[in-house]
This record gives structure tokens, sequence and C-alpha cells, in this order.
């Protein structure tokens, strides 16, 4: 009796134990060793050092390996030469921003983290959860960088981390398809007719010539579309960025012109393709509208890597097209800013900065590295259409609901091309009206 | 003494009772009873996940109802929940009665029915959206070498839903037929005897003694499809994430844009709250009018 009673209280209480250790214990678990980790490191070299005995915590993008392995690598001699103490924690992408607001909204966030430079600093900035660096004196550093990639970190007057990368969005076409067409190859200086003919002229049985995000990819749909309005000539907001201003004549002229290659020359496919599967390489579209980090997928294809080229946007008034990329940004609640801020120019600013462009497929936010890739045998010739064509890049208007923003755009333009309405002035409208809206909120 | 002696032996079963129960009881209050009540108070905030919490009154609730694509995605789930829950019961019953009987190797076309119901709904909607792709899709594939014209399974906007919901009954045919396979037999074997005795042919025996034998049955199947299809994202965020357009957003999509692209918490919360009462009032409509036809004693 007495027996099965005690194996039933164990029972009961290894069940309990169970549904305990199911939630949260990794987390809590590996913050309390690396807090008694950091306390016994500090009674170890904290008296004896006369430098900083600062520890700083750094998030860095799990997904680019290389450069955080280097990252990793550096902080031993960081560390002799500073005493600030780094530690780098990597993490994985498809939770990465979600992690950010977690730990935010718990207090357990790191010192310092890699983010999308724009998007993700505008909504943490206007939080008040990153540092101003002006007072700190970042201004120096400006001239580094190309003014499009800066003004991507500056919120209401003050400037809020630095960039470590850069991207832009560039026409890849493929070779094979163009030859079989006898078609020539696109040029640096295609306009937008040539563009539109060939794809026309591309477009066959089971091939599109073209590839645009107009199915259900929002954020890509106001995201690709941008460099056809700039080019045209046209604004998305006001400098102030509190109003829209793209349901101009430009804007207009630029929706009609994806209308017309979606719906009249029936040359752009309307479905986003299952995931996984690449149009692009797969020949089932022509050409199509991406980025620089795309190519390690479009080069790893043993069949395809030598059949495609890539030219700089299409202009129409002028060239223009769209930066992106990654910065690094101190939060506001680091007991270290000085000592964060000494590192984010260290990664940023310094010899050190090169590893991210040797490690990583994107381009330098510094127009003194343009030709950073002149030699590299694989990306080389690629990475240089891109990075020539920083110099005609442009910002995104950010505000802290910019992903809705784009949403707003995306489906207020998607509604246009899906023939929900035949009116762009309409269309374009409706969508300006909502985004005054969101530019002004809060 | 023999009545003191029962109540502490009572007492003692209860505690064991209470402690066995415990572990998961903790479980839901952690993770369910409280986020249930956090969501609610939540909903009547400005809460961003990470710099406030101000209480804001119903101005959520107002924004709601004044937002297009709120009103949009309401009435998207209502019709796929009317074009999903009636004809995935009637199907799935039709199923059960052919299934149940006798023959030899039946158990293997059950399993096929029910293979669907345990592959997971993210590769099922990988195939499917494979499946329905405009040129390359094996389906326009088939119409076309029948003389067919193509079909825009997903890139229509009057069609997607559609398309999502043929998917999503194939999906949980299997389920719904396994349920009702199991009411089928508690329906006792006489019945039909009688029944056959005194002349009744196969349509007469199957709706007046299996439709109303079952009737219990029924309304289970009913409602928990019912309440299904109300929360409908999965196949939703893998085939379209709403799109063409707005054609395929549902509430459930809606609010995980608010809550998750653009952290408006509080009013993602208010929004689950408005689907949380859709599922209430559907349910008890359908309680109450279930009694009429479905013998729940």
């Amino acid at each position: 009796m007495k027996a099965k009673k005690f194996l039933a209280l164990l029972l009961a209480g290894a069940l309990a134990l169970g549904a305990f250790s199911g939630c949260g214990s990794n987390d809590s678990g590996s913050a309390s060793k690396a807090e008694s980790k950091s306390e016994s490191s500090k009674a170890e070299t904290g008296e004896t050092n006369a430098k900083s005995d600062a520890k700083l915590e750094i998030w860095v993008y799990g997904w680019e390996k290389a450069s955080a392995d280097k990252i990793q690598e550096d902080t031993a001699s960081y560390k002799d030469a500073t005493g600030v103490e780094i530690k780098v924690t990597p993490i994985a992408s498809d939770s990465y921003s979600t992690k950010v607001q977690a730990t935010l909204a718990g207090g357990t966030n790191p010192d310092m983290l890699f983010l999308d430079a724009g998007v993700q600093s505008t909504q943490l900035a206007s939080k008040g959860k990153l540092l101003g660096l002006k007072e700190y004196g970042v201004e120096e550093y400006k001239d580094k960088f190309y003014e499009s990639v800066w003004d991507t970190l500056v919120y209401k007057d003050d400037v809020y981390g630095l960039r470590i990368t850069a991207n832009n969005l560039a026409l890849y076409y493929n070779k094979s398809l163009f030859a079989n067409a006898g078609l020539e190859e696109p040029t640096a200086d295609w306009t937008w007719d040539d563009l539109r003919s060939a794809a026309k002229t591309l477009t066959t049985d089971g091939t599109y010539g073209l590839d645009l995000p107009i199915y259900n990819d929002n954020g890509g749909y106001c995201w690709t579309w941008l460099p056809f309005l700039w080019s045209n000539g046209g604004e998305f907001a006001n400098e102030d960025r509190t109003e829209a201003i793209f349901n101009s004549k430009e804007g207009v002229e630029a929706l009609e012109f994806w209308k017309a290659m979606v719906q009249e020359d029936k040359s752009v496919p309307l479905q986003a393709a299952p995931s996984g599967v690449n149009r692009f390489t797969s020949g089932a579209v022509a050409m199509t509208i991406d980025g620089p980090w795309s190519l390690s997928t479009f080069v790893s294809d043993p069949e395809f890597k030598d059949n495609f080229g890539v030219v700089p946007m299409p202009q129409k008034a002028e060239k223009a097209t769209v930066v992106g990329g990654e910065g690094v940004a101190i939060f506001s609640s680091t007991k270290y800013p000085q000592e964060a801020y000494d590192y984010l120019v260290h990664l940023c600013c310094s010899d050190f900065t090169q590893i991210f462009w040797e490690n990583w497929i994107t381009i330098p936010p510094q127009p003194e590295f343009k030709d950073f890739y002149a030699d590299n045998e694989t990306y080389g010739k690629y990475l240089q259409v891109f990075s020539d064509q920083m110099e005609h890049s442009h910002t995104r208007p950010f505000t802290p609901t910019w992903p809705q923003i784009e949403d707003a755009v995306g489906l207020n333009l998607q509604g246009y091309m899906f023939d929900k309405s035949d009116d762009a002035q309409a269309s374009l409208d409706k969508a300006a009206e909502e985004v005054t809206k969101l530019m002004q909120e809060e | 003494m023999g009545n003191k002696a029962s109540s502490r032996l009572q007492r003692r079963w209860n505690f064991w009772g209470y402690l066995f129960i415990l572990p998961n009881f903790l479980g839901f209050v952690a993770f369910m009873l409280v986020p249930i009540i956090m969501a609610l108070v939540f909903s009547f905030t400005n809460y961003d996940i990470i710099s406030r919490m101000d209480f804001i009154g119903i101005e959520n609730y107002i924004n709601l109802f004044q937002d297009d694509q709120f009103i949009v995605s309401l009435l998207n789930t209502l019709w796929y929940s009317v074009l999903t829950v009636p004809i995935g019961v009637v199907l799935a019953l039709l199923l059960a009665v052919m299934f149940n009987r006798q023959i030899r190797g039946i158990a293997i076309f059950r399993t096929f029915v029910f293979i669907p119901v345990i592959t997971s709904m993210v590769a099922v909607s990988l195939v499917w959206s494979m499946l329905y792709e405009d040129n390359s899709g094996l389906l326009n594939i088939v119409l076309n070498s029948l003389g067919l014209p193509s079909v825009h399974w997903l890139t229509d906007t009057n069609l997607a839903m559609i398309s999502i919901a043929i998917m999503s009954i194939w999906k949980g045919l299997g389920y719904n037929m396994t349920i009702f396979l199991a009411g089928l037999q508690g329906v006792p074997g006489e019945l039909y005897e009688a029944a056959t005795i005194d002349g009744a042919n196969s349509p007469q025996k199957f709706w007046h003694i299996t439709v109303p034998m079952i009737g219990p049955t029924t309304y289970f199947v009913s409602l928990m499809a019912l309440i299904g299809s109300l929360q409908t994202f999965d196949q939703i965020n893998i085939m379209t994430q709403g799109g063409p357009v707005d054609a395929t957003k549902t509430l459930s999509f809606y609010l995980y844009q608010y809550g998750f692209s653009y952290y408006k918490m509080g009013y993602a919360c208010a929004a689950a709250y408005v689907l949380f009462l859709l599922v209430f009032v559907v349910s008890m409509i359908q309680n109450i009018s279930s009694k009429k036809w479905a013998d729940l004693t």
C-alpha cells in the first residue's frame, strides 16, 4: 500500500515537472548561465585592468554564419585592446524580429543588434528603444556613406546606427531565352519601352517575359514598384514624411506601365511561385527584378550559373533604384553606451568592416569601397552592377508604420493589377489617402 | 463511523484526483486562461508589445468596424464557412455510409481517406499550390489535355477562396468520416433488420434510421467543422497570403498581420475577440437549433 502511494506521488510529480519543463526553461537557463559567467569574469579582470570592464552582448544574424564567426574571433583581440568583453549571440532568421520584440517586452534585450536598416530601426527608434548617436559624434562618419544609405538610419533629427551592408534592385535576365527569341541582351541604359517590348517578345507558351511581385507579396510590391515611380521623376512622400504624394501624374504612369505588361501584354505571371520554386532559374520567366542576395542561388545552380546576366534598373526620366540592407544599432537600455558606440564604430567604420563584404554577398555601403569586388571571380561582374547603381539609389521614406504602409500600397495597387478597378488614379488616390493617415499616426 | 471513513476515503480520492489533473490544469491556466483574459484587457489598450499600454476604451473596436479590410476579412471568413462546412459534412457522411460495411480491403480505403488528415497542413498547402499553378499545375494540364480551358484557380479573385475551400474539404474529409463511422457503428442493427422486414428500401432506411440515429454525431462534426472554418489560417498563409488582392484574407490572417507584422497588438486582440464572439454566437445558434434535430440527451 505504502509503496503504491509513493509511486503514485512520484508519477504525479513527474507529470507536473514535465509540464513545467516545457515552458521557457531554455531561455531562463541560458540567461542565468550567461549572467553568472559575466559575474565571474568581472571578478577576475575587473580590478586588475585599468581599461573598461564593460560587457556587451550583440545579436547577429545566425544565417550569416561566416561573418558571425569572424565577429566572434575578433572579440578576443578587441578585449585585449579595450578591455570590453563582447558576447556574440547568433539568432536564427525566422524569429529574429519577433525575438527582438519579445526580449524588449521582457527587458532581457541585448546591448546591440544587427537590424534591417530603415524598417526595423525606425520602428524601434520611434518607441525610444534605440540610442540616439548624435551626441556621441556619429556624424563625423556621415561622409563615408552613400547619402541614401545614411538616411535609412535617420529618424526625427537623430541617427540610430551605422550601416554594414547595402543592396538595391536590378534587372536579371536569362541569356539563352534572349538568344532563342533572337533578342539583343539588355544594356545598362535600357528604357521602360525596351523592357516592355522585350518582355512581350519573350512571352511564349509556358514562359513569361518578366516577373513582378503582383500577387500577394504586398511589401514586395511596394519595394519593387518604387524604382519605377522614382525613375519617372515621382516621389513617394513629402519631405516631412507626413503626406503621400505618389498619386501624381508620374505615379499614374508608373502604375499604368505595370498594368499594360500584366493585362495587355500578359507578359507577367499573375500567380506567386509556390515556395521553393524559383521561376527565374527554372526558366519560367526570362527576366526578374531582384537584389544581390539572390546571386548565390543563381550561381550555385550548375546549369544556370553561366546563363544569366544583370543590368541596372530600366529607366525613364532618370536612373533610379531602391536601397536596402543591414545596420547595427544600440539599445537605449545599455549600461555602457560609450563602449557600445566605440564597438559600433569598430564594426562599421574600421578596417574590420571589410569582413562583412568578404563573407556576405552584399554591397559595401561606403563609396570608397565601390570596386571592392572587382577581383572576385564568381560574383565580381554582377556585384559591380549593383555597386555602380548605388549612386542612383533612393531611400524609402520610413515612418514607424512602414510595414503597414507597404501593405496598404500593395493591396490597393494590386486591386488595379487584377482588374478589380480600371482607374489608376483612383487606386493611387485611395492608397495615398491610407498611407497619409498611417504616416501621421501617433 | 462508516460514514466518516468513507468521506475520508472520498477526500483522499479527491486529493489524488486533483493532483493528477494539476499538471494539465497548470498548463491550461498558464497558456490558455491567462492569455485569454490578458487578450481581453489588451483589446481595450494601444498595447504594442514593447513600449506602451494605455487604456483607450473601445476605440479599437470602433476602428475595426470602420476598416474596409476588416469587413472584407469578416465576409471572406463567413463565405469560407458557407463553402466548406455543409459540403464537408455531407460528403463525410456519404463516405462513412459507403465505407461502413464489411468488404475485403475496406480498411485500405478508409486509410487513404484519412491520410490527408494526418499530413501537416503546411505540406498539403504547398502541394496544392503546385497543383493549382496557372500554367504548369497538374490540374490545368489535365484540363487542357481534355480540351478544356485552363482555370485560374488561385489567380482569379472570385475563384481563389473556392479553390482553397476545395482543398480544405478534401483535407478534413477523413477526420469527419471517422467520427461518422463511429456514430454509424452505434446504430443498432435490429432497426435496419426490422425496417427491411417492413419493406423499406435503402434511401428510406438512410433517411429514417441513419440520419436521426446519428444526430449527435452530426451535431458534433458540424460544430467542430464550423469552429475550425472560422479560424482558418494555415492554408491561407501558405497558399495565398490573403491574395489575390484581398480575396482570401480571413479574420485570423487579418489579426495575425496586425499583431505580428505591425505590432498593433491591442488592435489585433480586439479583432481576436470579435472572432471569438462570432464563433460563440454561431455555435450558440447551432446549439439551440440542433435541439430540434439532434437528440443530445
